[in-house]
């Protein structure tokens, strides 16, 4: 039985399993190590996820979803061909290919897995990610942060060198930075600070818009269909900026062909606020971990979007230390969780990974200055604390003769509490005192798992005890049950049919987003392609399959 | 006897960092934070509190034997002493209270400047040849770009290919904030003016556009707020006694006007003699054209077409830099802002031509909206005051005064009071004391006004009913 990390990007996934002393990535059915972020109900109500979907989100976008990342743990639910689905339950279809794809290719079963969650992700979107988990059957003792895990992959390749390291992981949807200290075998984790909303998708967005505004186009008004393929021409842009120093985007829309030519310099300025992004947390992770910025060995970058030249050149510049990118940036994480697993498992001895809570956790308390009936934020547990931890904290009577205490726990930097995520509350009574005294201690104890169980100690003993378990305050157990038979009853394609039906998504949407002149060839070698799987020849669907795939190839650049 | 912390690591007493992390680590891996939960926290907290003590003790430069537990107490606090070589007690000295700077800079120390309290510029000497060379094209850019990080986005030009020879043969990093974070004000402002003397001291003929790149350089942009820091950097320049030609660079470099006063008495004084600013003021050699100011562009599209026409037309023949006055480029935290404010509100109502364009409002409204005076708002109640007390010894016409009324209104409290003796001359009375009205508050004293109208209204509608029907029964009973 094998216990494998995966990876659950906003816009791709993957899974790495160690195995006699390094990491071994997993191939997909479609012998890719990558699977898109992406689900697709097909027109026989089977789903599709991966690539296949992916390609669908321009042809079919209104069965198609992606990105739901973003959304885990907020109740956003997307509507897909008339089925309400919540981002726990599509996050479940993609780790459940996952685990389908890991079982064909290790040849045994995987029950556990390890998986990584940005840092900043706050509880709501962690317990999310557990019961997605738990719908698709898998096991998942323990979630890892992104940049532990891409500091743990970086280390793993470079002997636990010891000295100071900055990991900035600027994902698809995410950036997160963490400062982490080495020694001995020991990675301590020292500061997370990140910000949850920004990612490659904004410069995407950012472009697309660019495109729009120079084109005189709506942005806002435009069909969803013309919409992904803006959006997507605009980040094949961004991705071919990589290497060459100017791109020409060409987008056909109905009859007319919009084109807008872009340089990363055109790049930075229409995306300012993105990079100004950046700047804060980088400056909130040093300023937490208490070291200076000249104390920093290396800084580490991981995720999808460090591949652009602006964003190192940006990090570069805000920290004047020329960042490492010698590790992949997409299959760090996945590594990382991969090589936690086996830590975890006592593969790997003698490496400790001491992790932090990235936020403060407290209750509110009665505004004893202004006295007005407001409240205020009393942290019990601050931001940075090396988990586990459990902190006590005494508390007095907010009024004389007071019985009874009714505890809000939140989580969050705000002074006002309702600026905070609320995560739960907890009635006492206990017996009268009068103002001012001391009327109970209250204890919180956040474990490795991130389980947040208070107590209360009141003067007669031992008051009350609860423990915010996963999927305890967001969603109810009904509910959760709900979505377990949902998905049991949800049918994923078949790994060969998934071969083909991908290769005919693709072909839809390159059709979509090629020029008259093309399409032409392209419809002709589609039709040949359908009709040979329906034919079922096995030859025929062979030379077609090649036939379609190297035109679609050709047509890409 | 109680346990303390060094007990449980089970290492002396120590400063050194080294030994606390060797000590901690080899514990760890026995209680690891996956196997012994309970143990890991002990463990961790009593790491935490060694590498405070020795983060704290650490600058005494003690060896471990100088240090000695004198008391364990039961709660696993203890009482420390430090001894010297002899063995006689040694006190902890405080940190010295400035860290060193950076050595790139320690070289080029010069005598600390004095402050120059009355210095006058020379308003004959400019020569117009330094300023002509730049365009405000550049100026803009660098708002845009520049900012961004120096030396990363700057475009490439034959100037801006010349200065970065110049700062990279004098070794000079404008990108200080590798070396310095925001917030570390200290080393900041003491690197800051070391790299403003290096430039002083050149011979360096592009002195406005180094001077952009040093204001604009994230090092100057992380100390925004530091006010101190300004105050230094314009001690240091005025003790150069510089030409005019390289303060008025300077300035511009800056972003800021040229700044023709140095206090307030000599500003209240210029205000004075208003025809000696506006000479000078006339002699900078821009024209107001059309796009070039996006912002300014974009408050006035706001108002009616054909106003904003005018406005752009009249902006284009005046031989001023009005843009420079009304949207200035004046930093807007610095306290220099409340001058200039006073400064172009005594702009407009002196200037013939600008007095017949303020009485549209349309002048007005760019005043009130301008970052000039809706920015400063720790200075708004000065600014207020002055202005009450600026305007009463001057003629302005009545249309003038209504207009900026109108405008200021709509968030001020302002009434005109006629001057004794005299009909058609008025004075703006502003209550500066007054808690400035918002938007909420305006809009229910206009509703008061409108409820009065509703009454008499409904009570003019009853009387109305009341003698209709009485007439009605009148008309029954066959009385008409």
């Amino acid at each position: 039985m094998a216990k494998i990390g995966i990876d659950l990007g906003t816009t791709n996934s993957l899974a790495v399993v160690y195995k006699d002393g390094q990491t071994v990535r997993i191939k997909n059915s479609l012998d890719s190590y990558i699977t898109p972020s992406a689900v697709s109900i097909d027109e026989d109500g089977k789903i599709l996820v991966g690539e296949a979907a992916k390609d669908r989100l321009i042809s079919h976008p209104e069965v198609s979803a992606s990105e739901f990342k973003r959304s885990m743990g907020q109740r956003q639910d997307v509507v897909l061909n008339g089925v309400k689905y919540t981002p726990e339950e599509l996050s479940s279809l993609i780790l459940k290919k996952i685990k389908a794809d890991s079982e064909a290719f290790l040849g045994e079963e995987v029950e556990e897995a390890i998986i990584s969650v940005p840092a900043y992700f706050d509880d709501n979107s962690r317990r999310a990610t557990r019961v997605a988990a738990d719908l698709s059957g898998l096991k998942v003792e323990r979630l890892i942060n992104e940049p532990s895990a891409a500091a743990l992959a970086y280390l793993d390749k470079n002997g636990y060198e010891d000295g100071t390291y900055m990991v900035i992981d600027f994902g698809g949807g995410t950036l997160d930075v963490s400062v982490v200290d080495v020694f001995e075998n020991i990675i301590e984790i020292l500061a997370v600070a990140g910000n949850n909303k920004l990612g490659g998708k904004d410069f995407n967005e950012a472009i697309a818009r660019d495109f729009c505004k120079k084109n005189e186009l709506d942005y806002d008004t435009l069909s969803p269909a013309q919409k992904a393929v803006i959006y997507r021409a605009s980040e094949r842009a961004k991705i071919a900026l990589t290497d060459m120093p100017m791109v020409m985007m060409e987008v056909p829309l109905e009859t007319k062909k919009y084109v807008l030519t872009l340089t990363n310099k055109e790049l930075i300025s229409i995306s300012k606020p993105i990079f100004e992004g950046i700047r804060e947390p980088v400056r909130k992770a040093i300023h937490d971990s208490r070291k200076k910025l000249e104390s920093l060995d290396r800084i580490i970058l991981v995720g999808g979007s460090c591949k652009m030249p602006t964003v190192r050149e940006f990090i570069r510049q805000i920290t004047g230390i020329t960042p490492d990118t010698s590790i992949d940036p997409d299959i760090a994480i996945a590594e990382g969780a991969g090589i936690y697993a086996a830590m975890k498992n006592k593969d790997l001895k003698d490496v400790i990974l001491t992790d932090i809570c990235p936020f403060t956790l407290g209750i509110a308390v009665n505004n004893d200055i202004l006295n007005d009936g407001s409240q205020m934020m009393s942290s019990i547990i601050p931001r940075n604390t090396t988990l586990p931890s459990s902190i006590t904290k005494p508390y007095s009577a907010a009024s004389d003769n007071q019985t009874k205490i009714l505890l809000r726990v939140y989580q969050g930097e705000s002074i006002h509490p309702d600026k905070n995520l609320f995560l739960g509350d907890l009635e006492i009574t206990c017996p009268p005192t009068r103002f001012g005294a001391k009327i109970c201690d209250v204890k919180m104890t956040y474990d490795i798992n991130g389980i947040l169980i208070v107590d209360v100690f009141t003067a007669d003993g031992l008051a009350k005890t609860k423990a915010f378990r996963s999927n305890s305050s967001v969603l109810t157990e009904d509910e959760v049950e709900q979505m377990r038979q949902k998905m049991e009853e949800a049918m994923l394609v078949s790994p060969e049919d998934e071969k083909y039906r991908a290769l005919i998504a693709r072909a839809e949407r390159v059709y979509e987003e090629s020029f008259e002149d093309q399409r032409f060839a392209l419809q002709r070698a589609i039709m040949v392609f359908r009709g040979s799987l329906e034919r079922r020849d096995p030859i025929k669907v062979q030379q077609s399959y090649k036939a379609l795939s190297d035109l679609l190839d050709t047509l890409e650049y | 006897m109680p346990e303390i912390f060094w007990d449980i690591l089970g290492i002396p007493a120590t400063t050194d960092t080294s030994k606390i992390r060797k000590a901690y680590s080899k514990l760890v891996k026995e209680h690891g934070p996956e196997d012994d939960e309970e143990g890991f926290k002990k463990i961790n907290g009593v790491y935490k509190a060694a590498c405070k003590f020795a983060a704290n003790f650490e600058r005494l430069g003690v060896s471990d034997e100088q240090i000695v537990i004198t008391d364990k107490r039961p709660d696993g606090s203890f009482g420390v002493k430090f001894l010297d070589k002899d063995g006689k007690p040694l006190y902890p000295t405080p940190p010295s209270t400035l860290p060193e700077l950076d050595p790139r800079f320690a070289g080029n120390k010069t005598a600390e400047p004095q402050y120059v309290e009355d210095r006058e510029f020379d308003f004959e000497s400019i020569d117009s040849s330094v300023i002509k060379d730049y365009s405000f094209e550049e100026v803009s850019e660098r708002a845009g770009m520049i900012s961004f990080a120096t030396g990363f986005a700057v475009p490439d030009s034959p100037k801006t290919r010349k200065i970065k020879k110049f700062l990279d043969d004098n070794k000079i990093i404008l990108d200080l904030s590798k070396r310095v974070m925001p917030g570390e004000e200290k080393d900041g402002r003491g690197n800051g003016l070391r790299i403003a003397k290096l430039i002083l001291d050149s011979e360096f003929i592009d002195q406005k556009v180094i001077w952009q790149f040093f204001f604009t350089s994230p090092l100057v942009i992380s100390l925004r707020t530091d006010l101190e820091f300004y105050r230094m950097l314009e001690n240091v320049i005025n003790a150069r006694k510089l030409p005019v030609n390289q303060l008025i660079a300077i300035a511009e470099g800056s972003g800021m006007r040229p700044r023709i006063y140095t206090n307030p008495s000599k500003a209240a004084e210029s205000i004075k003699e208003p025809q000696k600013a506006i000479d000078f003021v006339s002699r900078v050699p821009f024209r107001y054209e059309k796009g070039k100011y996006p912002k300014l562009d974009e408050i006035m599209k706001r108002e009616k077409p054909e106003a904003y026409k005018e406005l752009t037309d009249f902006l284009s023949t005046i031989p001023i830099n009005l843009y420079g006055i009304l949207m200035p480029v004046v930093v807007p935290w610095h306290k220099e802002a409340l001058q200039e404010a006073i400064y172009a509100f005594n702009y407009i109502v002196r200037t013939p031509q600008c007095r017949k364009m303020s009485e549209k409002r349309i002048l007005w409204k760019m005043f009130v909206q301008g970052t000039l005076v809706r920015r400063p708002l720790v200075y708004k109640e000065d600014f207020l005051a002055a202005l009450t007390k600026q305007t009463l010894d001057f003629d302005i016409p009545k249309e003038v005064l209504v207009a900026f009324k109108k405008e200021i209104g709509k968030f001020q409290y302002a009434s005109l009071k006629r001057k004794e003796g005299s009909d058609d001359q008025y004075y703006l009375n502003i209550h500066a004391s007054k808690q400035t009205m918002g938007k909420g508050e305006y809009r229910r004293a206009m509703s008061k006004s409108e409820a009065w109208g509703t009454t008499i209204g409904m009570i003019l509608m009853t009387l109305f009913v009341i003698v209709s029907v009485y007439f009605y029964e009148m008309y029954l009973n066959g009385s008409i």
